[in-house]
């Protein structure tokens, strides 16, 4: 059996009028006049079941790893990514989800006018209609997402209000935790979900995470910090620095990594010029 | 040399003989100034909808002979749903401007009394200096929903050389005398037509009164509304308008508030495809203290398509403590769509909150992304889009018309 995730010697431009959005695109490396590469060959493999960490300081193209895996068009991409042995890149974000793969976004949108339940039942049904099974009935629908809501700790009335419009920053991670939940997808990326979130709601979050955790499900958890992983323990860690994969290890990489910073890891790979680029 | 003249030479359609009243302030008034053209006084509210080509035009009434009335028969026929759609409420059936019998029909009585109009409302003064159907309705809390429907038969078996469309005008006045009241107007053109409509309105003291348009319209229909609204003292008036299609819509709603603590609401979505044009010109008066106004207009513009919003709000130098907000939204759907907004505002009291903004822009990327990464196809994600987008100016109290006015402009 193929891994669920396969990401070989992947690159990344983003164009001049690229639309990412992130880390990148508020530091340094998206202000270059010319396309300004972002990722230089990442590879990176999640088999069913694993929970992989990527880390890394600001900048260092964590954010525009998760982007790409989701379809966020303005790159110039070269590499391969395989989901379950398909190519991944040729497939139209609202196909990834399809397939079974889920971003919860570091920054998601508001949609002011569409109602939470209404979003997601139209995912669910939209992703039901793609996979050729029958829609799930409306009732059935809306009670399994009242309890999931209640376990993760959602607000109710969160299903009635518009798509994160006047959220807190907190309450729109939850919802994409809500998200996350109801669509049960085969591979769910977390881009920095834990940041801007308490200590109690990072707790509901990684408690979330770990009820979903099984055999066959898997996570990227990209994160600056050590304390999501506290909860949720990850298979491997990936440290991303400049663009580049430049250390994979077990759980003890993220302790060295809180105890040590990046700072050991850049001066090793020449990073002066990864993160801190004037 | 050769010097560029004030104006432009008079605009005016080839109208049917015996339309125009033999004499009258609003007949002098049209014919003096006949359709807005360049350098006239109506030019500057006309701006972006300019009628040249409607010079010339032919126009022509309904005959009404056997034929005809064989005709309003079938289109009546044929629009049971639309006759049926708001059950609990009073009925005027209006076919080809003319008023029909219906089980539903509310008492009415023949209305003389003619609004006053001004040189900057041409069309108007054609309807007020025509001769046509006028009709006075009064609603309380014995009468609180009415349902004003315009049918249009088909006159394309008329087969006329050289092309005409039919005028269709009526005049309504509306007393909205006590309690919550509803007024509903829909349009159903199967073919081309030219209506042109007057309605007056008076919202009594207290009374509250929504009224609803529904309008959608083909390539080479034009219709024409001219709404004047005087609000008593703490009573409210809302107007929310649904309108859609490839034709040529222009909706004047000119709103007084006359009583202290009076309000009204303005608001609109509109959906334009083709050459499609819908403007939108509203005018507010503060006359009184401690009124409240609210306008928004929301619009998607597709293909070749334009979208106008004219809004002015006045404050009278005594209409102290006002408050008056006003916003435009336009979407495009398409480079070769257009939209243009225009607010006025003219203040001459000094203890006033006025507002207003606007904006013209494309769907959001970001936005459809999200939806997109939820697997939601890229079609569907942007109408839901639409929709909400829409559907923020079609609120209104009364569910049967929330719903139809949401319906209307959806997808």
């Amino acid at each position: 059996m193929p891994p669920l995730l396969s990401v070989e010697s992947l690159t990344a431009r983003i164009n001049e009028e690229g639309t990412n959005q992130g880390e990148s695109s508020h530091g340094e490396s998206s202000q270059g006049k010319s396309s300004k590469e972002i990722l230089r060959g990442v590879s990176l493999e999640i088999p069913h079941g694993e929970v992989h960490a990527v880390m890394g300081p600001n900048g260092s193209g964590k954010s525009t790893l998760a982007s790409i895996l989701a379809g966020r068009e303005g790159f110039e991409v070269e590499g391969r990514v395989l989901f379950e042995g398909e190519d991944l890149l040729a497939l139209d974000p609202e196909e990834r989800a399809h397939k079974g793969l889920f971003l919860a976004f570091q920054y998601p949108v508001s949609l002011p006018g569409v109602q939470g339940m209404r979003f997601l039942s139209e995912a669910l049904d939209a992703q039901a209609r793609a996979r050729g099974e029958k829609e799930e009935d409306r009732i059935a629908q809306v009670k399994r997402v009242r309890a999931l809501s209640r376990e993760l700790g959602v607000e109710e009335s969160m299903l009635k209000r518009s798509v994160n419009d006047g959220f807190s920053g907190g309450e729109k991670k939850r919802n994409e935790m809500l998200q996350l939940a109801a669509l049960q997808p085969k591979l769910a990326i977390l881009d920095e979900t834990d940041s801007g979130l308490d200590i109690d709601a990072i707790r509901a979050v990684a408690e979330g995470l770990e009820r979903m955790r099984d055999k066959k499900r898997s996570f990227l958890v990209i994160t600056h910090y050590q304390r999501l992983l506290e909860h949720i323990e990850p298979d491997r860690v990936h440290v991303l620095l400049n663009g580049r994969i430049v250390r994979s290890g077990d759980k003890q990489l993220c302790a060295q990594l809180e105890a040590e910073g990046y700072a050991p890891l850049l001066k090793e790979h020449g990073g002066q010029e990864a993160a801190v680029q004037p | 040399m050769l010097t560029e003249s004030a104006s432009s030479p008079l605009l005016l359609p080839d109208l049917p003989a015996g339309l125009l009243r033999d004499k009258g302030d609003a007949r002098d008034l049209f014919l003096q100034h006949g359709l807005p053209r360049r350098g006239s006084v109506a030019a500057e509210r006309w701006k972006y909808t300019p009628l040249n080509k409607m010079a010339g035009m032919r126009l022509h009434l309904p005959h009404e002979d056997k034929a005809w009335k064989e005709r309003v028969e079938r289109t009546i026929a044929s629009k049971q749903d639309e006759i049926a759609r708001f059950p609990d409420a009073a009925l005027l059936l209006f076919v080809d401007g003319k008023l029909q019998a219906h089980e539903r029909t509310l008492a009415t009585t023949p209305y003389a009394g003619l609004p006053r109009v001004t040189a900057s409302e041409p069309l108007a003064a054609l309807n007020v200096g025509s001769r046509c159907e006028a009709w006075r309705v009064v609603l309380n809390e014995d009468t609180p929903f009415l349902h004003v429907l315009f049918l249009a038969t088909s006159s394309e078996e008329e087969r006329l050389q050289p092309p005409s469309l039919p005028l269709l005008q009526t005049r309504l006045r509306i007393e909205a005398q006590s309690g919550s009241t509803s007024l509903c107007q829909t349009f159903c053109d199967s073919s081309a037509c030219w209506n042109n409509d007057v309605i007056e309105i008076e919202v009594a003291e207290e009374a509250r009164l929504e009224h609803v348009v529904l309008q959608e319209r083909g390539r080479g229909s034009c219709a024409f509304s001219h709404t004047t609204v005087r609000v008593a003292e703490k009573a409210s008036y809302a107007h929310i308008s649904a309108l859609k299609g490839e034709g040529l819509t222009r909706q004047e709603v000119s709103v007084a508030l006359e009583g202290e603590e009076a309000s009204c609401k303005l608001h609109g979505a509109y959906r334009i495809k083709g050459k499609g044009h819908i403007d939108n010109d509203t005018e507010i008066f503060h006359n009184r203290a401690r009124c409240v106004s609210d306008a928004l207009y929301k619009g998607v513009v597709e293909d070749a398509g334009r979208g106008v919003f004219h809004g002015k709000i006045f404050v009278a130098q005594d209409a102290q403590e006002t408050r008056g907000y006003q916003m435009s939204r336009a979407l495009l759907l398409s480079e070769r769509a257009h939209a243009y907004h225009k607010p006025e505002l003219e203040i001459y009291a000094d203890d006033v909150i006025c507002s207003h903004g606007s904006t013209v822009g494309a769907l959001d990327e970001e936005q459809l992304l999200y939806l997109r990464s939820r697997g939601v196809v890229r079609a569907r994600a942007e109408a839901i889009l639409l929709e909400a987008f829409v559907n923020e100016a079609l609120r209104c109290e009364r569910k049967e018309c929330a719903q139809a006015l949401q319906a209307h402009l959806a997808q």
